[in-house]
């Protein structure tokens, strides 16, 4: 019998066991090559038990989140931060207050979408922003302006009111049989769009649109909401670091171009994952340190943000050796690589593994650099 | 697929929800540890994201260069998870909660076995046997997804089957 016809008859007996056939029943069709098979076909059943697991749900809608919100945060484009075009916003913003108060600050408060005061409201809200200092400060903040304009929405609706313009954020949910909600406000959603919601749901969005006359709100615009969080690094934990009285969770996806030092000043791109929690997508160094500047600032991605850096990840060793150990090449310290006799096979053995490898031509999959050490084929 | 598909969110949701199955399958069927598995699949999406960025990048083959990826970061990961001696895999098995604590614990044991063994296979022979039996291809398929010969593919697991059941007497007997 020659060992390629002897492959053909494994193969077919692996069929049948993968069948759910009885490994006694299978050999009982290869007479001849039934005590080669047997030892074979048993290690097959036992290498088939590792196959059984499955992935969880949730995990799953998870991680689904995680990618498109990088996805996302990567095609964004955003001019490059200027420290100038910052301060002048500032100058701007202070003006706006002064100029906004002297006006019509006070009656401005009670202003909704579509009153002739609601865009003085808007730049007081901005003016407060660009003037508050610390990030936690500013998240506040922010969380208060995102109820406000909830709240606003709301008014609206009660009144009968439609055909304002409306942006407001919040957790995106999905009903039991009445679609996409966000902050208690339900949507109108195109085919489109609502294929982005069903992508983004349980995060933290922003969304602009037009209400209805029916309550809901005809949504234009959907996108994750994204954090540009600038200050001073006070702890790094495992998984979380503390910037400027903000815990940010650092997963093993965040791209960290350097690691920074506790006490320098960070520029971290982030994303709510539910309230209160904030996940880093991205981490800079801040590239102009003043170490007498405490004040740490915060705003939302629409305005002049460093933009997010989503580069090649570390390699799965920089981020799951905690230990950080030195590099090591070669089979693992304290284990024998297993490789039968390569010369058992006479026929099979003229195209040997290597000599498979030379077909390789298309794109390869990303290589760990550890893979890349070893000669681990590209697969 | 190139950049473009990253500004397309729907298109993205269907690849992730297409293919993450497969990959989780492949890395738990490797690693033998869920959280990990779970860990690996999402650093997986992200370097396929990565990849597409590059604007001279073609992947005809989504399937094939995830589960390439995977095979890469399962190799890097289970090097540290072998430098990291005090590993406890028997703990990360996912074993059916339908089973009595002894069957179960039973089982747990078998599984643990049949994962160090595996991790005593070459990466190529590992990776075979993660393409034949978690995602069921034939050997053409795994010869066309691996980028070797058919004939190349038929070496390897037959001589991953022969080790591995080598590896399993062995630790019978003792």
């Amino acid at each position: 019998m020659k060992p390629l016809d002897f492959s053909t008859h494994l193969e077919a007996a692996l069929h049948q066991l993968n069948a759910g056939e009885d490994l006694e029943h299978i050999l009982t069709a290869y007479p001849g090559q039934a005590a080669e098979l047997r030892p074979l076909l048993d290690a097959a059943r036992s290498a088939r038990l590792p196959a059984a697991a499955q992935p969880d749900r949730l995990a799953q809608n998870r991680n689904r989140a995680r990618f498109l919100a990088a996805a996302q945060s990567q095609t964004r484009r955003r001019a490059p931060f200027s420290l100038a075009r910052l301060a002048l916003n500032a100058v701007a913003a202070l003006l706006l207050v002064i100029v906004s108060l002297g006006i019509g600050g006070l009656a401005s408060v009670q202003a909704l979408p579509g009153d002739a005061l609601y865009p003085v409201k808007q730049a007081l809200e901005r003016a407060q922003l660009a003037l508050s200092s610390g990030a936690l400060n500013r998240l506040m903040l922010e969380e208060q302006f995102d109820s406000r304009h909830a709240a606003e929405i709301e008014q609206l609706i009660a009144r009968g009111s439609s055909g304002q313009n409306v942006g407001f954020a919040g957790i995106l949910t999905l009903g039991a049989v009445d679609g996409f909600w966000v902050a208690g406000i339900p949507l109108q959603l195109s085919s489109e769009l609502e294929v982005s919601a069903f992508n983004l749901m349980g995060a933290y969005v922003e969304l602009e649109g037009t209400l209805l006359s029916d309550g809901h709100v005809q949504v234009r615009q959907l996108q994750l909401r994204l954090f540009n969080i600038h200050g001073r690094l006070q702890q790094i934990a495992a998984a979380a670091w503390l910037v400027d009285g903000v815990w940010i969770e650092i997963a093993p996806q965040t791209q960290i171009l350097r690691q920074p030092q506790t006490g320098q000043l960070v520029n971290l791109t982030a994303i709510q994952l539910s309230e209160g929690q904030f996940l880093a997508l991205a981490v800079a160094l801040d590239k102009a340190p003043s170490p007498t500047r405490a004040s740490a600032t915060l705003f939302p991605q629409s305005g002049e943000a460093p933009a997010p850096v989503l580069s090649t990840p570390l390699s799965a060793t920089e981020e799951y050796d905690e230990t950080a150990e030195p590099r090591q090449t070669g089979a693992p310290d304290d284990t024998e690589t297993v490789d039968d006799d390569k010369s058992d096979d006479a026929e099979i053995e003229t195209e040997t593994e290597s000599e498979a490898e030379t077909e390789i031509k298309t794109v390869e999959p990303a290589e760990t650099e550890e893979s890349d050490k070893t000669g681990t084929p590209g697969g | 697929m190139n950049t473009e598909l990253l500004k397309d969110p729907r298109a993205l949701g269907q690849l992730h929800d297409q293919h993450y199955p497969a990959v989780y399958r492949y890395l738990a069927y490797r690693l033998g540890d869920p959280a990990l598995s779970e860990d690996l699949a999402a650093e997986t999406f992200l370097r396929l994201l990565d990849a597409l960025r590059k604007p001279l990048t073609r992947i005809d083959n989504p399937r094939a260069w995830l589960l390439g990826t995977a095979h890469h970061l399962a190799m890097d990961a289970l090097r540290h998870k072998y430098r990291r001696r005090e590993e406890d895999l028997a703990d990360h098995e996912a074993i059916p909660s339908h089973l009595s604590p002894e069957a179960a614990a039973e089982a747990n044991q078998t599984l643990h076995q049949v994962h160090l063994a595996m991790r005593r296979l070459t990466a190529d022979q590992q990776h075979v046997l993660a393409l034949r039996f978690t995602q069921e291809l034939s050997l053409e398929e795994t010869a066309r997804m691996m980028k070797k010969s058919l004939n190349a593919v038929k070496v390897i697991q037959f001589r991953a089957l022969a080790a591995l059941r080598r590896l399993l007497l062995e630790v019978e007997i003792r």
